[in-house]
């Protein structure tokens, strides 16, 4: 029953998502659209018990499944645009594989796997789940509505309650699936990414040395076992990711409603983790370059970069502002968390500094992420010494976003003293990594190593 | 001929990936081998698909003493509005029990009780404490101020952990 209710659901989620891209007019060969559409059906199920709360519609079975099939079935109003994503889905269905890449895939699917079993099997454990949106989405289920009896309890300990609605508008769905831990939700995410980055390395390296950065990158300790502990920071990376892909292909189409449909990600990684509207921000420098194709910049493209944080803004907004400021019993002061000595940069490099001491490089660092930012840095010296720092376009993209993250999450620390090193800044990393990935995927000593073994196979 | 030159491509590049397989696997073999213990731990599970059971499989002693002292409670018809007082992790582990004591949230999550820890605002409200007795878990009703204040005194000596 939950097996058919899990395909059922997802089912629903492509077409949800297959209904935003054609929203946005995006097109997509099928090897991206498909994780690409089920990622946004992901954010999607997010979303609609949150509108539904705000609405004050009871949170029962029958209204949040029917919510989300006319939600879905809405997505996909514009038929001539819709159809046209359908066709070219059904149209383009190839599955061609090589033998040499029959032992990746195997280990692949075998990763996932376990991480989905470990995802299924095992109950929400971490405290920031499970004092907050687990709790929550718990009661929910039972009294139809996230304003609930959770509420009622001693809260002095814990923040988490206050976080957006996100992971408890995903566990309230799969609960009512037939999943009483719910967490599934971060398989299929999971999964899709999984596609999607094999499919995004393929088009710039050859499918053996795809195979090697990708088991490179699922290697990294800390960020797999997320994949099967439900918390904030995995599915946030996903997005914020996906995000700068969308910009990149904003990049090089031109095409506004890229630009518009990368905000709207980047929107829906702010409304998984609020602090990432800061590093939405940090992106404003290179979409403004992006619009005026160098440092000459008029107030016109000024306006229209406004665009790509605007969704975010407008989410953080909801639910943060609106949702804990005029929904929540309690109200939580956001305001009293910033950093009231703004002046005094000292914890900008404190922070800076113990992300590499405590962090990176140190022991308990390497048995956190492995060797994968080794692998970085070394391809990235060997390239740049190479090719005397002249990157592709691209790659100075990515790297961008890496730098992003570099120089981000100290900031936030700095902005945010609640944000820890050993915690929130620990898992926040995790969204340097697929930059970093794609980054690889774009260095030249490897692109040059892809042609040779282009002419093998 | 061309052919032959396919094949012996391929085969060069499956020798190849099979190569830089061992060699990621050697790299990183703390998180392989974490991968094959939850192999193992998959093939053991797909027998034992009791909710109940994988609750207490990862919990542990948090969830499984935490549901014990509600459903004590429970079974004195006591459910209506109480409030029980829970010691820090520390109280339990200097009277030698080791228990983690999950935060009221938590705890509300994994039984339906409402608790509080001995820094509430509220302290009215307690009905109930867990302590220990002679090496013991016993809970108690509150009969008046005087006895809260004792156990407030003495839980207020140990430092709450999340």
């Amino acid at each position: 029953m939950s097996i058919v209710s899990l395909l059922l659901l997802t089912i629903l989620q492509f077409i949800a998502g297959i209904g935003i891209l054609s929203l946005f007019n995006i097109q997509l060969r099928n090897g991206i659209r498909f994780p690409v559409a089920l990622l946004l059906g992901v954010a999607v199920c997010s979303l609609v018990p949150f509108l539904l709360q705000l609405l004050y519609v009871p949170l029962s079975l029958l209204n949040v499944m029917s919510a989300l099939v006319l939600t879905a079935l809405l997505l996909n109003m514009r038929l001539e645009r819709s159809l046209l994503q359908w066709q070219g889905f059904f149209t383009g269905i190839r599955i061609r594989m090589k033998l040499y890449e029959l032992p990746f895939v195997l280990l692949l699917v075998f990763i996932f796997v376990v991480s989905a079993w470990r995802c299924y099997y095992y109950p929400p454990y971490p405290r920031d789940l499970t004092s907050g949106p687990e709790v929550i989405a718990e009661y929910a289920v039972r009294e139809h509505t996230m304003i609930n009896s959770a509420f009622s309890v001693d809260l002095s300990s814990t923040n988490n309650p206050y976080k957006p609605a996100f992971i408890t508008s995903l566990q309230i769905i799969y609960k009512y699936a037939g999943f009483p831990l719910g967490q599934v939700w971060l398989s299929v995410v999971f999964g899709s990414f999984l596609l999607l980055l094999y499919q995004l390395l393929c088009e710039n390296v050859h499918r053996l040395l795809a195979g090697v950065l990708l088991l490179c990158f699922l290697a990294i300790p800390v960020m797999y076992a997320y994949t099967f502990i439900v918390l904030f920071d995995y599915t946030n990376a996903v997005f914020f990711f996906l995000s700068v892909y969308f910009l990149m292909l904003y990049d090089s189409t031109k095409a506004y409603h890229y630009l518009a449909f990368a905000g709207f990600i980047m929107g829906i990684a702010t409304y998984v983790r609020s602090e990432t509207l800061v590093l939405a921000c940090f992106f404003l420098p290179l979409v403004l370059y992006m619009q005026a194709g160098s440092w000459r910049i008029t107030w016109r493209q000024v306006l229209s970069s406004v665009v790509f944080v605007l969704p975010a803004l407008v989410l953080y907004l909801l639910s943060i502002v609106l949702y804990n400021g005029y929904y929540l019993p309690q109200t939580y002061e956001v305001g009293e968390l910033v950093n009231r000595h703004l002046l005094d940069l000292r914890p900008f490099f404190d922070r800076f500094t113990g992300m590499h001491t405590r962090l990176i490089f140190s022991s308990w660092g390497f048995s956190l992420y492995g060797y994968f930012i080794i692998l970085f840095l070394v391809l990235l010296a060997a390239e740049a010494v190479r090719y005397r720092l002249r990157f592709s376009r691209r790659a100075g993209m990515w790297l961008y976003a890496v730098l992003v993250v570099y120089l981000g999450l100290p900031f936030l620390g700095y902005l945010l003293p609640l944000m820890d090193l050993d915690n929130s800044t620990k898992r926040a990393l995790f969204k340097i990594f697929p930059p970093m990935l794609l980054y690889l995927s774009h260095n030249r000593l490897l692109t040059g190593l892809s042609g040779r073994l282009d002419r093998l196979g | 001929m061309q052919i032959d030159n396919r094949l012996r491509g391929n085969l060069l590049l499956l020798l190849a990936g099979l190569l830089s397989i061992a060699i990621v696997i050697a790299v990183n073999l703390e998180w392989y081998k974490d991968l094959w213990r939850y192999w193992n731990d998959l093939r053991r599970q797909v027998s034992r698909p009791g909710l109940e059971q994988r609750k207490a499989e990862r919990l542990g002693n948090m969830y499984t003493l935490s549901r014990a002292i509600a459903t004590a409670l429970r079974k004195e018809r006591q459910q209506e509005n109480v409030v029980v007082l829970l010691p820090p992790a520390a109280y339990f582990r200097q009277k030698g029990l080791s228990y983690h004591v999950p935060e009221p949230a938590v705890f509300y999550y994994y039984t339906g009780m409402k608790t509080v820890w001995h820094n509430t605002k509220d302290t009215a409200a307690i009905t109930h404490v867990v302590e220990m007795r002679r090496k013991a878990l016993v809970i108690r009703r509150i009969r008046n101020k005087e006895q809260l204040s004792a156990v407030l005194a003495e839980f207020r000596k140990y430092k709450i952990t999340l």
